[in-house]
């Protein structure tokens, strides 16, 4: 799998890049900012980029604004943004233009070389990837008027998994459930919360975390 | 006659100077305001740049180092694996120690998303309306921003609140933000209060800050900023 790296960290652009070649990526090429990356992916486009969302030249959200833009001109390729904001506005501007194969993690997630893999190749394989610290803080989210009350703790787990862009194959693995009893989980946690059920699991993470962040807060 | 008109003439003057070193003083209080902020904000900008990004690189390389140790050496395993979950708690510190400088979220998208974001964490059910469709001053911002974390703070810690409203507008070059609980009021904004260094803060920026807070009767707090 070819793979671009685009941080302005050389340090940590460098660990990456040793880290993904020992597990066998092909890291096409390092970059240090958004043009550098646009450039690079226009000239040879590679399977997965991952993209710090801070760099030069004003060191805010151009990685998140070089993500979109990937995703009009290279829908083809995956793109994984690692940011240091568990700011639940920026993975929901990530994912307003499409969720296949796109993924918002923390930074602080690259010392979990096994987690940070397994997101590299789930945006890859088209799916996406919301990072856990992210999604419980939508989860936990206090409301006035709260149907998450009425889910039980079980309901509540297949809801965070979904939302992080877990498939239900995936939450069965996780939480040691039959395929028969997560689908009955799923179903009970969309018609408690009132969200449209969709077979698609990436349409699903969107209106999955658009009712977490919108739905129940209303009054 | 001469005496009286000199006298007079003296006062004018003494006047118009009285008020140049107002003027002098109340800029040089904007000012001060200002470049703190500034500090702020380059401050949070190299913890989040610098601090951060070689410790996310360190626990790259342990983990890395976890990978090519041998598996039956349980007692270098334990050992790192120790390493790495203090490490993730100094991430997560520094994380926190970064948004209490000045979130990045307020530099980058400026006053509402940051308010967005403050109700989605709060600890009492936020209501917010937030109709700040432009950035404002880097100290405006920020007074606002704090005045309202402080204000959820005590809505939830001291009040008891069970619900909040936050409102913030623009408004013939002022911006007004209301913060309103259903706590048991009393507050004050003497003493020990966070609201006393806000009062200040505020004050320096030529704004204004109420607080009504009668016993049993819920806080409300108000704030007026200039920001033509």
């Amino acid at each position: 799998m070819r793979v671009i790296l685009a941080d302005d960290s050389v340090l940590l652009r460098e660990g990456l890049a040793r880290m993904l070649a020992d597990s066998g990526f092909q890291v096409a090429a390092q970059v240090g900012d958004a043009a550098a990356l646009l450039a690079a992916v226009d000239a040879d486009p590679p399977d997965v980029c991952i993209v710090d969302i801070r760099m030069p030249p004003t060191n805010t959200t151009e990685g998140l604004e070089a993500a979109l833009q990937l995703r009009v001109r290279h829908p083809s390729v995956a793109v994984l943004v690692l940011s240091q904001y568990v700011e639940t506005r920026y993975a929901m501007e990530l994912l307003a233009r499409g969720a296949d194969g796109v993924g918002y993690l923390l930074k602080d997630r690259v010392g979990d070389v096994s987690e940070l893999l397994a997101a590299i190749r789930s945006v890859a394989a088209g799916r996406s990837v919301i990072d856990p610290t992210v999604v419980s803080r939508l989860v936990g989210r206090r409301r006035q008027v709260d149907p998450m009350e009425t889910l039980s703790a079980r309901e509540r787990e297949v809801l965070s998994l979904m939302a992080e862009g877990r498939s239900n194959r995936a939450i069965g693995e996780r939480m040691f459930l039959s395929p028969k009893t997560v689908e009955t989980h799923v179903s009970a946690v969309f018609s408690k919360l009132g969200i449209e059920d969709t077979a698609d699991d990436n349409r699903r993470v969107l209106s999955v975390l658009t009712w977490l962040r919108d739905g129940g807060s209303a009054a | 006659m001469a005496g009286a008109a000199a006298l007079a003439i003296e006062n004018e003057r003494l006047q118009a100077d009285v008020r140049a070193r107002l003027a002098e003083v109340r800029e040089s209080r904007a000012r001060l305001v200002t470049v703190a902020d500034q500090e702020r904000r380059r401050l949070e900008r190299d913890l989040h740049d610098g601090a951060q990004q070689r410790l996310v690189a360190l626990a790259l390389t342990l983990s890395r180092a976890g990978e090519r140790l041998d598996d039956r050496d349980t007692a270098a395993r334990a050992l790192l694996a120790d390493g790495e979950r203090q490490l993730q708690r100094a991430l997560a510190e520094l994380r926190r120690l970064a948004a209490g400088i000045r979130p990045a979220i307020l530099s980058d998208a400026g006053l509402g998303p940051a308010l967005e974001s403050l109700a989605e964490n709060a600890p009492v059910p936020v209501t917010l309306s937030a109709e700040v469709d432009r950035r404002l001053p880097d100290s405006v911002e920020s007074a606002a921003y704090f005045a309202v974390c402080e204000a959820l703070t005590n809505a939830a810690k001291h009040a008891h609140a069970t619900r909040v409203t936050v409102t913030a507008a623009l408004d013939d070059g002022h911006l007004r933000v209301g913060v309103g609980d259903d706590g048991v009021g009393g507050a004050q904004l003497g003493g020990g209060s966070g609201l006393r260094g806000l009062v200040d803060r505020i004050s320096a920026l030529d704004g204004r800050l109420t607080l009504e807070s009668p016993a049993g009767g819920g806080t409300r707090l108000e704030i007026e900023l200039p920001c033509a």
